[in-house]
């Protein structure tokens, strides 16, 4: 498709008039296209499975052994003692630091934390973006919708 | 603001500053531009607006923490910049890695750079002036992401990548979804053609603007494809093939004179050669597994691992002093290469020019400045 | 009571006109600010389809009252004086532009449009037809020399507005402006010249008239094509935009523009585009002709038509945006005096021949 100063004259016009009116239609023809948007407030999508979103921990389950703090590259998780008492320590999570690397996921024994597909992480003050030890087992509960 | 007359010439020249919150430098990035009327006689530029010390926090890291950092390097391509790494400290530990994980990243990285190069051309098009086909290009990538998305769990920031492997298998019916995706891009790019080389515009922005001998190519130290557009059949995944790219059956694309054109044309090939990559990988991907739980980390020891990434050859040494952090980490930035070359190869062209031949050079902040 | 009025502006001339003067301003203002902001819209909405985009779609149904937020919002803003500018001339430009490109109006068969429009309401209100002479604009004999002699004030008061913001963008924005405008204003007159001499006319009316037998755009498809790009280039819209090339010089010449300034600049843009869209579809598709409506409506038919080939014209000056990328300033000055120029004075030649041949065919008088 390079373009040499030698070619044809009608070449060149064909060139001058067909070209500009190829790429017009092209473009004009998605006037009439149905739009790829998904408009996201009234419709949302549906995640892969392996979506990382916002983490949850599962109470059952944790060990309380400190693994996912201490593999975690940001150092956003802290384990604090349990109210519930058992486990006796579970782990709290800071969103603002959390970079969603799944990392703690993978490495935790009893894959007692893992992934879910909330994602609108909305807060007016920082505490709000800081899952302390009620809000970690229900996340999915509370959505932060 | 500055306004000085030469003795002797009797020229204004006028000093622009281009940047660094110019709505068409890609980032924050200042270019200080020396014009005489409308042609460009010097250009600085001006650096480190974004730097972010990755590769002091790599020194601070675990090494299989290191591969969640990297991908923010360039978050268009951040499989490439996980994957130069991992190389570089596979290299230190002899690590095997097994036939299925080389494959997957033959996956991984050739949808990234077809999702790069796209993004990349929506960014061009808006730098000349067709805003219209900015919107397709994003269009087109969101479902190269989505594929990328079922693959690694993330859109941008991946983590798919770690020493010994990839981190996880395909998902089930992945080719089959990959299959309509990468249909819905080729189907389009035969319209992105139609609509840029038809387009007299379009040719009259781009032939002959900016031309680059391949001699100039490889003294700047270019590479990908900007080297590959002045004419040098260069590209690692055939020169030192590495994963799974031996196996695998290829054109390496390669332009004309190195002008703005070339480098365009070039780009577009690219995405349909690794689309034919793809496909050829999808079909033929052996089973087996897909990681070796190997080291946490190597032994003492210096490792270079480079790859071609979808702007050039991104390449990493890492020094391993046998603890479970590296020692150093260099990150060679193909970007910041080319960008820094900008003033050897501008001189003379318009300043009205100067965005599209920005554009063309496919700079990408987060990786220039690390 | 309607006649005993009509017979004491009959007695009264000078009052009845000034008037009619007024009345027809008054239609025309109002229609021209209803047309820019629907071309607005309309631009917004089609260029986001093109772009695969959904435009503005939250406020009212389908985004319609997006430009009247828009518009509030802009209005709220503070208006930003340079310190560097001079504070008065500053502040005063926008407002000539406007004007300038306001004064347009008056000569486009506007009123024309909203008088007869509002004739179907003729058999509730007989008094109505009364509106039939608020049409002045049919009076101007001379009325395509003076859209020219005005259109040819912008260059100026651009390369002013440019100026006077002191600022670098602003000043390159403004010279570039200048600079296309007047070398596209000469193509832009031989192919008018054109149209003028194919009908021996230089009333809008006459030429609408004229028109009856054959379509211009038949008669010269090239002139139109030559009147195509240059009115797109008058009116600074892509692939022409060099002025407010955004990813060169922020916006040109109206860089330090905000709030109600930037606002007055924006709609002289549009009117402009609009205008010159209204004389594409006057020129070369034969204004207001087309066949009648029935019934009541039939006073209606010809604004409807004249409005059905604008917004043509309107949707191709979207669309041509949508598709086109922009020249660089040197290849579109060479674009005008090494081919339009060229191309339009043998254009006129052609012209000249074939209305020649005609005339001595006894085809057109
Ligand atoms: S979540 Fe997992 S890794 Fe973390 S403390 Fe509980 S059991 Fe251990
Ligand atoms: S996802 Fe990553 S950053 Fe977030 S808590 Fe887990 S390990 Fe830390």
């Amino acid at each position: 498709m390079s373009v040499s100063s030698k070619e044809g004259l009608l070449h060149r016009l064909k060139r001058i008039i067909i070209g500009p009116l190829i790429s017009f239609f092209t473009v004009t023809k998605y006037v009439f296209v149905k739009r790829p948007t998904i408009e996201y407030p009234t419709k949302t999508i549906i995640f892969p499975d392996r979506f990382r979103g916002v983490l949850e921990v599962d109470d059952e389950l944790c060990i309380g052994c400190g693994i996912c703090a201490k593999v975690c590259p940001n150092t956003c998780i802290f384990m604090v003692p349990y109210e519930k008492g058992k486990p006796a320590m579970i782990p709290e999570i800071d969103l603002q630091h959390c970079m969603f690397c799944g990392l703690c996921v993978d490495y935790c024994p009893p894959q007692a934390i893992y992934h879910t597909h909330v994602v609108s992480i909305i807060g007016f003050k920082r505490e709000d973006l800081y899952l302390d030890q009620k809000k970690v087992t229900r996340v999915q509960e509370l959505e932060y919708k | 603001m500055t306004e000085e007359k030469q003795v002797g010439r009797e020229v204004r020249k006028l000093v622009i500053n281009v940047g660094p919150q110019h709505p068409s430098t890609h980032g924050p990035m200042d270019l200080i531009v020396t014009v005489e009327g409308e042609t460009i006689v010097d250009v600085d530029v001006v650096l480190g607006y974004i730097h972010r010390g990755i590769e002091k926090l790599c020194e601070l890291r675990n090494y299989f923490q290191i591969p969640t950092y990297l991908n923010r390097l360039c978050y268009v391509s951040g499989m490439f910049w996980e994957y130069g790494f991992v190389k570089a400290v596979e290299e230190i530990m002899d690590a095997k890695v097994p036939e299925r994980g080389e494959w997957l990243r033959v996956i991984a990285c050739e949808l990234t750079r077809i999702a790069s190069h796209l993004i990349w051309f929506s960014a061009f098009t808006a730098d000349v002036g067709l805003m219209t086909l900015f919107p397709w290009g994003l269009r087109d990538r969101d479902r190269i992401i989505d594929l990328l998305e079922m693959m690694s769990g993330q859109r941008m920031t991946f983590g798919y990548f770690r020493v010994g492997g990839v981190r996880y298998d395909l998902p089930t019916n992945f080719d089959v979804y990959a299959e309509k995706a990468i249909n819905y891009v080729e189907k389009h790019l035969e319209e992105y053609e139609k609509v840029i080389y038809n387009n007299p515009v379009f040719l009259a922005r781009t032939v002959d603007i900016c031309p680059v001998p391949a001699s100039k190519a490889i003294d700047l130290g270019w590479t990908g494809p900007m080297l590959r557009a002045s004419g040098v059949k260069r590209d690692l995944r055939r020169d030192e093939p590495y994963a799974a790219y031996e196996f695998l059956d290829f054109e390496i694309p390669v332009g004309k004179k190195g002008d703005t054109y070339d480098r365009v044309y070039v780009r577009l090939e690219e995405i349909k050669q690794s689309i034919n990559i793809v496909r050829q990988a999808l079909k033929r991907i052996p089973s087996g597994p897909y990681q070796t739980r190997s080291l946490l980390y190597p032994p003492p020891g210096i490792g270079y691992g480079w790859v071609e990434d979808s702007r050039g050859e991104c390449g990493y040494m890492v020094v391993s002093d046998g603890t479970p952090k590296p020692y150093r980490v260099k990150i060679r930035s193909p970007a910041y290469i080319h960008v820094m070359s900008i003033p050897n190869v501008i001189k003379g062209s318009k300043i009205a020019d100067l965005y599209a031949i920005l554009g063309s050079f496919d700079p990408c902040l987060g990786e220039i400045d690390r | 009571m309607i006649d005993s009025i009509i017979t004491y502006l009959k007695s009264n001339p000078l009052l009845a006109d000034s008037l009619r003067v007024v009345v027809a301003m008054v239609f025309a203002l109002i229609f021209m600010l209803l047309n820019a902001l629907i071309f607005i819209y309309v631009e917004r909405k089609v260029w986001a389809r093109t772009m695969q985009r959904m435009g503005p779609t939250y406020v009212g149904k389908w985004g319609i009252l997006q430009l009247i937020a828009d518009f509030v919002k802009v209005l709220n803003k503070e208006i930003i004086i340079p310190a560097k500018a001079n504070r008065f001339a500053f502040l005063a430009m926008p407002v000539f532009i406007t004007a300038v490109s306001l004064l347009l109006i008056i000569v486009m068969p506007y009123d024309y449009v909203v008088a007869y429009t509002l004739l179907i309401f003729q058999p509730i209100f007989p008094a109505i037809s009364i509106l039939k002479y608020a049409v002045v604009s049919s009076y101007f004999q001379y009325g395509v020399l003076l859209i020219f002699v005005i259109l040819s004030f912008n260059p100026i008061f651009i390369l002013l507005t440019g100026w006077i913001s002191n600022n670098k963008y602003s000043i390159v924005g403004g010279f570039r402006a200048a600079a296309q405008l007047l070398s596209f204003e000469v193509p832009f007159l031989l192919s008018v010249a054109a149209v003028v001499v194919l009908t021996g006319s230089l009333n809008l009316y006459e030429i609408v008239e004229k028109q009856k037998s054959m379509w211009l755009i038949f008669l010269a498809p090239l002139t139109f094509i030559l009147f195509l790009i240059t009115a797109i280039a008058e009116a600074e819209r892509t692939p022409f935009d060099i002025p407010d090339a955004e990813s060169e010089i922020i916006a040109g010449w109206n860089t330090e523009y905000s709030a109600s300034p930037f606002l007055l600049l924006i709609m002289g843009m549009y009117v402009r585009a609009f205008v010159s869209a209204t004389l594409l579809a006057i020129f070369f598709f034969g204004g207001w002709l087309g066949p009648t409506l029935p019934g009541f409506l039939a006073p209606m038919s010809g604004p409807l038509w004249l409005m059905i080939k604008t917004y043509f014209f309107m949707f191709l000056y979207i669309l041509i945006r949508a598709a086109f990328p922009r020249y660089r300033i040197d290849q579109l000055l060479s674009l005008s005096w090494t081919k339009l120029l060229p191309l339009s004075v043998a254009n006129l030649l052609i012209v000249i021949a074939v209305k020649y041949y005609l005339m001595s065919m006894g085809l057109m008088s």
